[in-house]
């Protein structure tokens, strides 16, 4: 009897801009939607799974996050371990600029994985931490929408948190 | 692509603004446009403790809160507190707890200006009866011993309660506990939110300094170190000792719960003669803290030399631990302390509230910005309190 190397499943994954990535099934498991997807259709065939809200540039990011946390996890759970996992998602934040962070997020929550979102949402909201209210809207490139009186309005009823804010940099 | 980031679905906003610790943050975040407005929840719950305010003195209606972020002071609407003979024994989880020339004791909110009332002082159980027509001795009182006397409005105002603290924002949990020490006696005594009266902590004639609440349990310290623990959740309270070797110096104890530690914060004044043209007088002022750790094999108090990161704030509040890197403008390893001498509150005319920074890494005082050394208020305004602002 011999035991052949049992070869992990690949799934195929084909972004926005036409690339197609090949993965480890329990990489693409990671991905809330691809999970679901095969819970529900678990005789579907293998064909390349369409991501037409994804950009290969940003799929490789989330590919390689689930690789390292998976890589983490696998590991007997240890202070040195949590450091690890922790610092690798520091260095990825450090690394992204604000249009790849929101991007990211949008990507993460639309393949509903909740680890990444998490760390991505607190990754924000630390770049928003004292900033004033117009940084924001321009962090996220959001119109304002309030006449100037509704925006009087709204400050009014909480005048006092909207003093002190850092000075806008951007 | 050019995502709208007005259109989000609400989940993801919640899950963004759920990350903000900051109340300002987060009304600033509400603030950007109409359908954030909508979609994100006015009353933040998940908000941690904040930095404290300082409740300044007030004037007129209004009460002055400073602001260590943002070193600035802002004014609320707060009529509830701001007559001259209101008097606060206690702030606990964003919540004041006042008193004044009536048997009611009122919880209130000053971001929310949500009110509660818990039992009156005429329902504790060693006061007999109460009587607006019995002047100058409205509350009929009866000692331990059997034996009987009387007190009047401001004395059961001022010298009833040493300090008051809730177990929990009443908001945000039904079932709160509220804890009294009482100030002669040092005696414990609690009531549960929706009771009709007071009840005393059987066994627990201890003279309590400070007391809190932490994990389900109340923890009262006397002058000598010792601890109380009781377990007031069920019908009939639990009491049980920590008997630590005695502290013997020190003039006032607070206890703190600082992450998983007991801390124990012993105050030490010194009396001075303050000679003013007309007048000379009494002031105590702090000279310095130390600070212990309980170890609970012994179990014995252990000195700390550094709090690292923590930050404690104590005073006539329930005393708070927080970390300085959490917040702007304050520093770790200190103690933000005001006033705390309830006996001695409203004797006497003008003196200079004990207020400041303690820096534990070189024994120095420094004052706080909005309270310079050499300003003077009449002491019978309430002294300045620690409060956290909280939305709920």
């Amino acid at each position: 009897m011999s035991t052949a190397t049992v070869e992990s499943k690949k799934i195929t994954l084909r972004t926005a801009d036409n690339h197609e990535f090949e993965v480890d099934e329990a990489i693409a498991m990671e991905f809330g939607t691809v999970k679901t997807f095969f819970d529900e259709n678990p005789d579907a065939s293998r064909e390349p799974i369409p991501l037409p809200n994804i950009s290969s540039q940003y799929l490789s990011i989330i590919i390689e996050y689930c690789k390292s946390h998976l890589a983490f996890r696998v590991r007997e759970s240890s202070s040195s371990v949590e450091d690890g996992a922790k610092a690798y998602d520091e260095e990825l934040i450090k690394s992204l600029d604000n249009e790849s962070l929101k991007e990211l997020i949008l990507a993460a929550n639309y393949l509903n994985i909740k680890d990444m979102l998490d760390m991505l949402n607190q990754g924000v909201a630390d770049r928003i931490k004292n900033k004033s209210v117009e940084y924001v809207r321009r962090f996220f490139g959001i119109e304002n929408d309030y006449t100037p009186e509704e925006e009087a309005a709204v400050r009014a009823q909480n005048e006092w948190a909207f003093e002190g804010v850092d000075p806008d940099d951007d | 692509m050019r995502v709208d980031w007005t259109k989000l679905p609400p989940e993801l906003l919640e899950s963004i603004s759920g990350n903000l610790k900051i109340y300002t943050d987060y009304l600033r975040f509400r603030a950007v446009c109409r359908s954030w407005r909508s979609s994100i929840p006015k009353i933040p719950f998940h908000l941690p403790p904040q930095l404290p305010w300082l409740m300044l003195p007030p004037s007129q209606s209004h009460r002055a809160f400073y602001d260590l972020s943002t070193n600035k002071v802002r004014f609320l609407s707060l009529p509830e507190s701001s007559n001259p003979n209101k008097r606060h024994c206690g702030s606990s989880h964003g919540w004041l707890i006042i008193l004044d020339e009536s048997p009611s004791i009122l919880l209130l909110n000053p971001l929310s200006r949500a009110k509660l009332h818990l039992p009156p002082l005429s329902s504790f159980p060693n006061v007999d009866s109460f009587n607006y027509s019995a002047i100058g001795k409205e509350y009929s009182l009866r000692y331990p011993s059997g034996g009987r006397y009387t007190r009047n409005l401001r004395q059961m105002r001022d010298s009833f309660i040493k300090k008051m603290v809730l177990s929990a924002n009443p908001s945000k949990d039904l079932n709160f506990v509220a804890i009294a020490i009482l100030n002669q006696t040092g005696e414990l005594a609690y009531c549960k939110n929706g009771d009709e009266s007071w009840c005393f902590i059987e066994g627990a004639q201890f003279y309590s300094e400070d007391v809190i609440y932490c994990k389900g349990l109340c923890y009262a310290v006397n002058k000598q170190g010792e601890i109380l623990i009781c377990d007031v959740r069920h019908d009939s309270p639990r009491v049980s000792f920590i008997e630590t070797p005695r502290q013997l110096s020190g003039d006032l104890q607070y206890l703190v719960n600082s992450g998983d530690e007991l801390l124990l914060v012993t105050r030490h004044l010194d009396l001075e003669f303050s000679f003013e043209p007309d007048q000379s007088y009494l002031i105590y002022r702090t000279k310095r803290f130390e600070v212990s750790r309980l170890v609970w094999s012994g179990p014995h108090w252990e000195r700390v030399e550094s709090l690292d990161d923590k930050m404690l704030f104590i005073g006539e509040n329930s005393s708070l631990s927080l970390s300085a890197s959490d917040f702007t403008g304050c520093m770790g390893n200190c103690i933000y302390f005001t006033d705390d001498y309830s006996e001695t509150n409203y004797e006497g005319a003008f003196r200079e509230h004990d207020i400041g920074i303690y820096k534990l890494w070189d024994g120095s005082i420094e004052p706080l910005p909005c309270y310079p050394r050499n300003f003077f208020f009449p002491i019978r305004w309430p002294t300045p309190l620690w409060i956290t602002p909280s939305p709920c």
